[in-house]
């Protein structure tokens, strides 16, 4: 149980954010020469790094689908990432559940059909665990594969929210995840509103469901536009650094 | 109902509504899909147009191909009537012991695995894999086959469209001071080769150095490099 409040009586929370804010975003994108895509993403402390690399052949040619893409998403948490050191980091059942739900966020955005008897791998590794990682990976890996150019129909953004003391709160890190607030992570497509991703554990009522839900789309929105700034930003740089002959 | 031509030069990005067709006559090509009337934007990039085609140019890696693209690609196996040819996407091409100027069942093209074939991508469907051709439209040879020794070097697809430019400036600079001989593939790999093995590292480095640099700054790295590798004998 929580032994400081989450919201001072002034509204400020533990690190000075209002309950609205969303912590500090910094993005990097086309990190690494061999792979299509990369991004170092850090939403406040959580940092994570995502390569992309696709369409390219299926490794197992059983797994191939004839009419689409298949997408193999890999989660990772670094041995350092977390304040106890991991033993077991691969195959355990969180990172096994993570790499599904993503996989299942980009099945629905990337255009698959456009690349049949392909595979697409999207490997996340998160470097420092504060709270929402799954929203940050999500976020990481949609930047990576507009890095690689494989085509999507949209951006995804991803947005956790909680619930204290009769109001919502955005974006929780891992003290106020931990301090039994609920935890709703939000995955949307920026531009229709749809709702590709959302997660809950513990419990709420019906009527503050909404409301918390609302908070963290609102969350998405916010993010979607320091990512598309950041994406419209790089790929100015990458014009004006090569000639065009159009 | 702003037509697509509003915002060609622009950066769109995933997801953007780039514009609106109510007829037909217009092709979309890579970058682009259309939902009922409204085309919206798949890939960051800059919105090109030529002639009728509209398209998003980005830097990307790894090539996806399309119909007409000239490439390099390497002979990874042989099957009876024809080639697999790997040329950097997700499935390896198929290249034709026909599809040579002059070619007969009698008289067919012997290309040993392993070789370097610059060819032209006849067939490019999403449902298909690929197949090449080593003859142009008209069907003659045009400069497509095998390229004997010479170095190949990978690179990103938008610096390999850039050296296509007649007035590439790091090309047209090079061969003010060297004699040699380059192809392009616009899947990111580029052969080169000149007299000596000094000169041919000289050119492959000089063109992949030249990515980022404006026209004044790829002059005087081309003029160094040249003059660095000339005071070395």
């Amino acid at each position: 149980m929580a032994t400081r409040e989450l919201v001072s009586p002034e509204g400020l929370r533990i690190d000075g954010r209002r309950p609205n804010e969303v912590r500090q975003l910094m993005i990097k994108m086309g990190l690494f020469n061999r792979a299509d895509g990369s991004c170092y993403y850090e939403q406040g402390n959580t940092k994570v790094l995502v390569a992309v690399y696709g369409p390219r052949e299926v490794t197992h040619s059983a797994r191939a689908k004839h009419d689409r893409a298949v997408i193999n998403c890999e989660y990772n948490m670094a041995p350092f990432s977390t304040g106890e050191h991991k033993k077991k980091s691969k195959g355990s059942r969180r990172q096994a559940e993570l790499s599904l739900v993503i996989q299942q966020v980009f099945e629905a955005v990337i255009l698959t059909e456009l690349a049949p008897r392909s595979q697409i791998d999207i490997y996340l590794q998160v470097l420092q665990a504060d709270g929402g990682t799954r929203c940050a990976c999500i976020n990481a890996a949609c930047l990576a594969i507009i890095d690689a150019g494989i085509p999507m129909k949209d951006f995804v953004v991803a947005c956790a929210a909680g619930y204290y003391d009769k109001s919502p709160i955005v974006d929780l890190n891992f003290y106020e995840d931990s301090s039994g607030s609920p935890d709703m992570p939000v995955a949307i497509l920026p531009k229709s509103g749809t709702i590709t991703m959302l997660q809950m554990d513990s419990k709420l009522h019906t009527e503050t469901f909404e409301a918390v839900m609302e908070c963290a789309v609102d969350g998405c929105q916010k993010i979607y536009e320091v990512m598309l700034s950041a994406v419209r930003s790089r790929t100015q740089e990458l014009v004006n650094s090569n000639s065009s002959n159009f | 109902m702003s037509s697509l031509t509003t915002k060609v030069n622009h950066v769109v990005t995933p997801g953007e509504t780039v514009g609106e067709v109510d007829k037909g006559g217009i092709r979309l090509g890579q970058g682009l899909i259309q939902y009922q009337n409204t085309v919206v934007a798949t890939k960051a990039g800059v919105l090109r147009s030529k002639n009728d085609s509209f398209f998003v140019e980005n830097n990307q890696k790894r090539y996806v191909p399309s119909v007409d693209d000239l490439v390099l690609g390497i002979i990874t196996s042989r099957l009876t009537e024809s080639w697999k040819v790997d040329i950097g996407c997700h499935e390896h091409a198929t290249l034709s012991m026909y599809s040579f100027e002059g070619a007969t069942k009698k008289n067919r093209a012997d290309l040993p695995v392993g070789s370097l074939v610059y060819c032209r991508v006849k067939v490019a469907s999403r449902d298909m894999e690929p197949e090449l051709s080593c003859m142009s439209v008209k069907g003659k040879k045009e400069g497509f086959g095998p390229l004997e020794g010479g170095y190949m070097v990978k690179c990103d697809t938008c610096l390999a469209r850039d050296c296509l430019a007649e007035d590439s400036t790091v090309l047209n600079a090079l061969g003010a001071s060297i004699p040699y001989e380059v192809a392009v593939g616009v899947n990111g790999r580029i052969w080169v080769k000149a007299t000596t093995i000094e000169n041919t590292i000289l050119v492959a480095n000089c063109i992949l150095n030249s990515q980022h640099m404006s026209p004044e700054q790829t002059q005087s790295m081309v003029q160094s490099m040249v003059r660095q590798n000339k005071s070395k004998r």
